[in-house]
């Protein structure tokens, strides 16, 4: 079957490219490894209840932010039901061996008053960070829709890091929690996060807080409606095993099962470090293909997914974040569970009902079940059973770390290995390849003609980085000032 | 390191992971229209270069001002010499 365009990956980024592609009139075809679309967005129903897995809550998406002109100019934004979060506490610390809490309210100005205020000897370097938070956070193609293209600096190889630049606040190691606390959005340690990374994905849950209604499996259906009205294809069970050419040019992909599709545009939402395997012999350059292979891949984590009897109002519109001490974030994935850092959110908040359904996660290295040696996808009666105890061991840690939680009964566990799984990355990454410093992550661009990537690698985590590596992906094809120009049309 | 000793280290590591042919490399073969390379394989020349000789390159426009092989055999050498 002869398509023009072939995108590998029906994750958040795959389904804005091929719908930006079908849009422009090209017979697009979307091959998804799984047996459904965008397994690690769309979440899945325990007990009654929907819980979202990949998605969780989005920054940018308040007035004046990046993410409603994407929206609007892929046509969701009136298909979502969005749902604005806590304004006066959206984010809460809690420190647990100290007991202490913070909530970090929406809005740049907001917070610095917060801050001012709980860490007044600090207040003006407080003022100052965040001004640079708030004049920096959209250097970005498609989150700053003005610059050219050209003028968008290699901050997040070359500039400081987010640790180096909290240093400053060392007196006041509750700060820098409090400032560094959304390294866990993007999975990248302090001190190998650039500054501009954090900034770019703080700053976006700076700016405004949003949750959306059904949550990512809304998101996923919306996208596959309008991929559908656009003419768009897609196949499930389908894996890619190899991307071939013809004459040094990208003709088209075979799957697994034998079967192929010719296209002229390829493009691959694979983790980078998986590309090499999928490429022909020739068109690539070592340094290129060794490039892609040493890419950093970010932790990969534990989801307990637990239901309460008594509601879990205090987690409405408000995450909590809680560190067993105060001082800049650590996943702490090197030491026992109990000293861990993790996250807890309320599942499915969209509606007036009370919120029984708790997500919790917690960062981990794969290495934690590298001992189960499990390659394919069938589980042992031993992992079943050693799951069902760490889940538990886990709803303790929480209790015991977060007293406001009710009794909670474990539904499921996700471990690295169901992470591996659902979103194929190497070793469960749970964002993929990373942004560290010195790291020259991929562009959209490849050398060989007609094939192109996509995904939070080329650009950077969560919705926003997802649809904005879509647009940068798509811009490389259809012409940046075409898109950047219907974009600030939507403005 | 003497200055042979480096060019050969630049020339021998271009060589291989770009897959250039040493009889094309000379000192003043233009990198674009002579070897062949083009935009899209800077960032992994300097990756190269960095993994060579164990530095980072952050001089964005003297990279970007790089157009012979010579080029990169002096700003190569003017990083050793600033290091030392």
């Amino acid at each position: 079957m002869r398509y023009d365009s072939i995108i590998i990956g029906a994750g958040l980024s795959g389904l804005t490219c091929a719908l930006l592609l079908a849009r422009s009139g090209r017979k697009v075809l979307v091959v998804e490894q799984h047996s459904s679309p965008a397994p690690v967005v769309s979440g899945f129903q325990r007990g009654g209840i929907y819980f979202d897995s990949g998605f969780h809550y989005a920054g940018g998406l308040g007035e004046g932010g990046p993410l409603q002109p994407l929206l609007r100019h892929l046509g969701m934004e009136d298909k979502l039901q969005t749902f604005p979060y806590a304004a006066e506490g959206f984010d809460c610390l809690r420190l647990s061996s100290s007991d202490e809490e913070y909530a970090l309210p929406v809005g740049f100005r907001n917070i610095k008053n917060y801050l001012a205020e709980r860490f007044p000897p600090a207040a003006v370097e407080i003022g100052l960070y965040l001004d640079e938070i708030a004049t920096t956070w959209r250097n970005f193609p498609y989150l700053d829709l003005d610059t050219d293209l050209a003028d968008f600096g290699m901050e997040s190889v070359h500039g400081c890091s987010l640790q180096e630049r909290l240093a400053i606040f060392s007196p006041w190691p509750q700060l820098q929690s409090l400032l560094s606390m959304h390294s866990l959005l993007y999975g990248v340690a302090p001190e190998q996060a650039p500054f501009s990374l954090n900034a770019q994905v703080a700053g976006s849950y700076y700016h405004s807080v949003h949750g959306l209604g059904g949550g990512g499996r809304q998101l996923i259906q919306v996208l596959l409606k309008l991929l559908k009205e656009a003419g768009g294809d897609l196949q499930c069970r389908a894996e890619v095993a190899q991307i071939f050419a013809e004459e040094a040019v990208v003709a088209g992909v075979r799957l697994q099962s034998g079967e192929e599709f010719t296209a002229a545009e390829v493009i691959a939402t694979v983790n980078p470090t998986q590309l090499p395997d999928l490429l022909p012999a020739v068109g690539m350059r070592p340094a290129y293909l060794k490039r892609l292979k040493r890419l950093h891949q970010t932790p990969s984590a534990y989801i307990v997914f637990a239901r309460s009897e008594q509601p879990l109002e205090f987690l409405r519109g408000q995450n909590m974040f809680v560190q067993p001490h105060a001082g800049v974030f650590t996943a702490g994935i090197d030491r026992p569970l109990e000293e861990r850092s993790f996250y807890l959110a309320g599942a499915d908040q969209g509606r007036d009902r009370a919120i029984k359904g708790l997500i919790g996660i917690v960062p981990a290295s794969y290495s934690e079940v590298g001992f189960l040696n499990i390659s394919g996808k069938e589980r042992t009666v031993e992992y079943q059973d050693w799951k069902k105890d760490l889940g538990a061991r886990l709803l303790q840690i929480f209790s015991l770390n977060c007293p406001q939680l009710p009794q909670l009964e474990l539904l499921d566990l996700a471990t690295p290995l169901t992470l591996r799984d659902y979103s194929h990355a190497p070793q469960g990454a749970i964002y993929g390849v990373g942004r560290n410093l010195g790291q020259y992550n991929p562009q959209p661009v490849t050398k060989l003609p007609g094939l192109f990537l996509s995904g939070q690698a080329v650009a950077g985590p969560g919705l926003l980085g997802a649809l904005v590596s879509g647009y940068l992906t798509c811009g490389s094809i259809l012409g940046h000032e075409l898109l950047r120009g219907e974009l600030r049309a939507c403005r | 390191m003497t200055e042979a000793e480096v060019i050969e280290l630049i020339d021998s590591s271009l060589a291989e992971e770009f897959e250039l042919e040493r009889t094309d490399m000379t000192p003043e073969a233009n990198l674009y229209d002579d070897l062949g390379l083009d935009s899209l394989d800077t960032v992994d020349m300097v990756i190269v270069l960095e993994g060579a000789f164990d530095f980072k390159i952050r001089e964005e426009e003297a990279i970007r001002a790089i157009r012979t092989l010579d080029d990169i055999h002096r700003f190569v050498l003017s990083k050793i010499e600033q290091h030392s």
